[in-house]
Formats: C-alpha cells, structure tokens, sequence
C-alpha cells in the first residue's frame, strides 16, 4: 500500500525523468544508446532526423547499421577490443566519423562517446553533430582560396606569355609586309599571325576565367553587339561557309559591350566548331518582362550526352583542341551581369542556348 | 609624307620605349616606312634621358611595363618632360585602373598587346596630330 511520501517521491521521480526525457527529444544533435554488443536501445528524435530512420526502426539493430563500409564491418571488432583492454580511442574523445543515412547517403558527423553502467550492464551514449554545413562551408573556402591563387598565377602567365606574342607578332608582320603580297610566303606569314592571335586568345580566355572582370554596364544595344560579333566570325576562314541570321528586336540592355562580344563569340564559336565549318546559327531577340532574352540555335549535332550535366565545368571539353573555358566563363560573365544562361538539345536537333539580360 | 610632298614640315619624330627588341624594331621600321625618324630606349632612364637632352619628340609609345619602371609615375614624368609631345602607351595588363590613369594624365590611348603593328602606326599618326591641332 502506498503512503503520502511514496506518492510524493513518485511524483518528483516523474517529473524527472520527464525533465530529462524532454531534454534528449528537444536536442538538435542525435543522441543514440547502445548496450556492449552495439545494439541500439534508445534513438532520439535528432537521430531520427539525421538518420531518416524511425526509432522503432532501429531498435534491436547494430549501430553499424549506421555506418558505410568499411566502419560497419570494423566496428564490432573497435567495440571488442575496447571492452577488453579499455583504451579508449572515441571513449571520452570524440571525433569527426562518416555516417550513413538511410537513404544510402553518406555524410560527416563529429561523435562523442561516454560509457555507462545501468543495471550492472555497460552501456555507451554517443552524441552525434551533423558536421554536412561546416564541411560545405571547408570546401567552399578551399575552391575560393584556390581561385585566387589560380587568379594570381593567370595573370602572370598571361604577362609572361603576352609580350613574346606581342614581339613575334610585330615583327612577323613587318616582315610579311617586306616580301610581298604577291610572295610564296605571304599566305604563310597570315597563317603565322593567326596563329599567334589563337594563342592570345586563349590566353585571354585563362585570364577571364580566373579573373573574372567586373563588367562596367551601360544601356546598349544587343542587335549592335551581335551584328559586330558575327563580323569577327567572318572574319576568321575556317568558319567562313557558316550562315548566321539575325531576327527580333529589343530595347536596350545593361550590360559592358566588350563583354558581351566575348560571350556572344565564344557561344558562335562553339557552334560553328561543332558545325565543322558549314550550317546555320540563328540569333532571335526578344523580351519576356524584365529580361531581354536572346535564343542562339545552330544545325550542328547537339549537346552529347555525356557532357550534357557538365556543360559549365572549366576545362570539360568535347574537342580535341581548346581549354573547355569557354562555356564556364560565359557563364560567369553572363551572371556578373546578372542574367541567365541555358542549354539546350531539342529533339529536332542541334542546340538551343538561352541567354537573359536585364534591360536597361 | 611622299617625296613630292612641298609641304617643308620637318620630319615627324617619334621615341619607341619598350624592353623587347622585337617589339622596338617592329615599331621602328614600320614607323620609319610611315616617314617617322625614330629613336628607341630599353628603359624609363634611357628614355628620360632622351627627352631631357633639348630634342623636341612629336610622338613617343611607351610600354606600362619597363625594367625600371612598373606603374604611371614614368607617364607623369614624360608628359611633365614634354607637354608637347602625344603619347600613346602600350600594355601586357591592361586593368582598367591602369587604362583610366593613364588616360588622365594625358595619354592619347593606351593599347593592349599584341597588338597590329599597322593599327599602331595610324593611331601614332592620329595621336600625333590631334596634339598638333591643341
């Protein structure tokens, strides 16, 4: 039969563990029990979270249930030899771990260990800390840290690498000039400084990519940039029996002329280059509310599969030649301006590629 | 500046600055073809020199980047030498800082490498009689 006080002691015994219990439910962290054969006994709601399993999922199970290979097969063997010779390596620690959700994902946790003893059995509490944001957050900073040095070598290769090409350059042409229009040689030293304008240009591209510049906007006019970009299409032979097209019309942009030829270039290029030299590209202006929009499609081949997700990644590139800069500094220079850019392989053929600006 | 020309105009005078002999003798003969009498100097000091001993220059292009010189202070010193004479300057770097200061202190146009030798020489022409007509 009870009596006052032992319903008195009841009631605070309840309210602790209640206190208690709400604490382990309300953490953020997962907080997982274990009994000394790695079976889960307790499983919170942060480790329902981080796992994507239900409690009741998990309970009776192996915490290296938990685990992707090849923790999940050393764990009884670290369990083991840490109930024997009690040196502890997590015990106390805690430490950054990969754990695996249920969806087969993996991801970083740091885990912490404490050991218990509850009804004379050993039982282990591990706390575990979602790690995926401050791990992101690494990786971000070591990509930017990385460009910068990227950008600080481009601009000394470019330096070292643009005034050789400026002196041959000079100098093949006046030379050129000496023998003769009408020489042997001639049509060779036009080879020559073609050449050379090559080099410089991708020299220019590595120098954009790693340094991006800052566009300078003024409203101007698309159809006029585009008119001077088919121009220096034509102007280089190899491309010379591809047949561009000019339709629509817009109201200014904001947007840095010279950035904008380097854009509309490089995108003309690549479909040209896919064309081998012959077919049609067209270019259609347009607006759609705030954005001039300008849809480039050429009769070439298409995007290949395999590049297709990759499209933007520097130095991915379909052809034999060229650095595979082009398309991600189009990207970059398109978004410095605050516009979109999208590729496209419709089933009717070749690709379609849309770019956004703002209008002025 | 044909040979039958009666103008009696003294022969246009232009100083080449750059540290690269190919590119000092490009722009030397191409200009000596346009008619120019062309000096050259390898460094700021040599071409300070130059200016500083009485001969009165039309033109000068000068490289941004010299082995004693890597920013506008030698610019502002030419210009402070001769007034008179256009300059148009040349660069491997080409930020728009370095485009914009230059320009400020009275350069006529400040030109990215490589460049067209033949470009080159019309603009030392333009450049050099825009300063004519001030």
């Amino acid at each position: 039969m009870s009596t006052p006080v032992d319903d008195a002691y009841l009631q605070r015994l309840k309210e602790s563990e209640e206190r208690l219990r709400s604490i382990v439910e309300a953490a953020v962290d997962g907080i997982i029990v274990i009994d000394a054969r790695g079976i889960i006994e307790a499983f919170n709601r942060g480790a329902e979270r981080l796992f994507g399993y239900t409690a009741s999922e998990v309970f009776g199970q192996n915490i290296n249930l938990l685990m992707p290979e090849p923790y999940r097969s050393e764990h009884g063997g670290y369990m083991q030899r840490y109930l024997a010779t009690g040196e502890a390596h997590i015990i106390g620690i805690g430490r950054e771990v990969t754990a695996m959700r249920k969806d087969g994902t993996v991801f970083p946790v740091h885990l912490s260990v404490g050991e218990m003893s509850l009804g004379g059995q050993r039982k282990f509490t591990g706390i575990l800390h979602d790690l995926t944001s401050r791990v992101a957050m690494e990786e971000r900073l070591r990509e930017q840290a990385a460009l910068v040095r990227l950008g600080e070598m481009a601009a000394v290769i470019a330096h070292e690498v643009k005034n050789p090409l400026a002196a041959v350059r000079g100098a093949i042409q006046v030379i050129g000039k000496r023998l003769g229009a009408g020489s042997r040689e001639a049509s060779v030293v036009t080879d020559i400084i073609a050449r050379i304008d090559t080099l410089n240009l991708l020299v220019r591209d590595l120098l954009l990519f790693a340094r991006p510049p800052q566009p300078h906007p003024i409203p101007i006019d698309v159809l006029a940039v585009l008119a001077m970009t088919v121009d220096l299409l034509r102007a280089d032979d190899s491309h010379g029996a591809v047949v561009v097209t000019t339709t629509g019309e817009a109201p200014h942009v904001l947007a840095d002329a010279e950035l904008l030829k380097i854009v509309f270039l490089n995108l003309l290029i690549n479909s040209a280059q896919a064309m081998k030299g012959q077919g049609e590209i067209s270019f259609h202006v347009t607006v759609d509310g705030a954005d001039c929009v300008v849809v480039v499609t050429d009769t070439g081949p298409g995007i290949p599969l395999e590049v297709r997700g990759r499209l933007f990644t520097p130095f991915v590139t379909t052809k034999s030649r060229g650095t595979g800069l082009g398309l991600s500094t189009v990207k970059r220079l398109i978004e410095a301006h605050h516009g979109q850019i999208r590729v496209e392989s419709p089933d009717t053929g070749g690709a379609r590629i849309t770019v956004r600006l703002p209008l002025a | 500046m044909s040979a039958l020309s009666v103008k009696k105009s003294p022969v246009p005078s232009v100083l080449v600055v750059d540290d690269e002999a190919l590119i000092r003798w490009s722009l030397s003969e191409s200009l000596t073809d346009a008619g120019y009498a062309v000096s050259e100097a390898s460094d700021g000091a040599s071409a300070v020199a130059q200016l500083s001993d009485g001969r009165q220059f039309d033109a000068i292009v000068l490289d941004y980047r010299l082995p004693d010189s890597n920013d506008l202070h030698l610019l502002e010193t030419i210009r402070g030498l001769q007034p008179r004479a256009a300059v148009v300057m040349m660069t491997a770097f080409g930020t728009p800082e370095v485009t914009s200061g230059a320009l400020k202190l009275g350069a006529y146009r400040v030109v990215a490498k490589p460049f067209d030798v033949h470009e080159m020489v019309d603009l030392v022409t333009q450049a050099h009689e825009s300063a004519r007509g001030m």
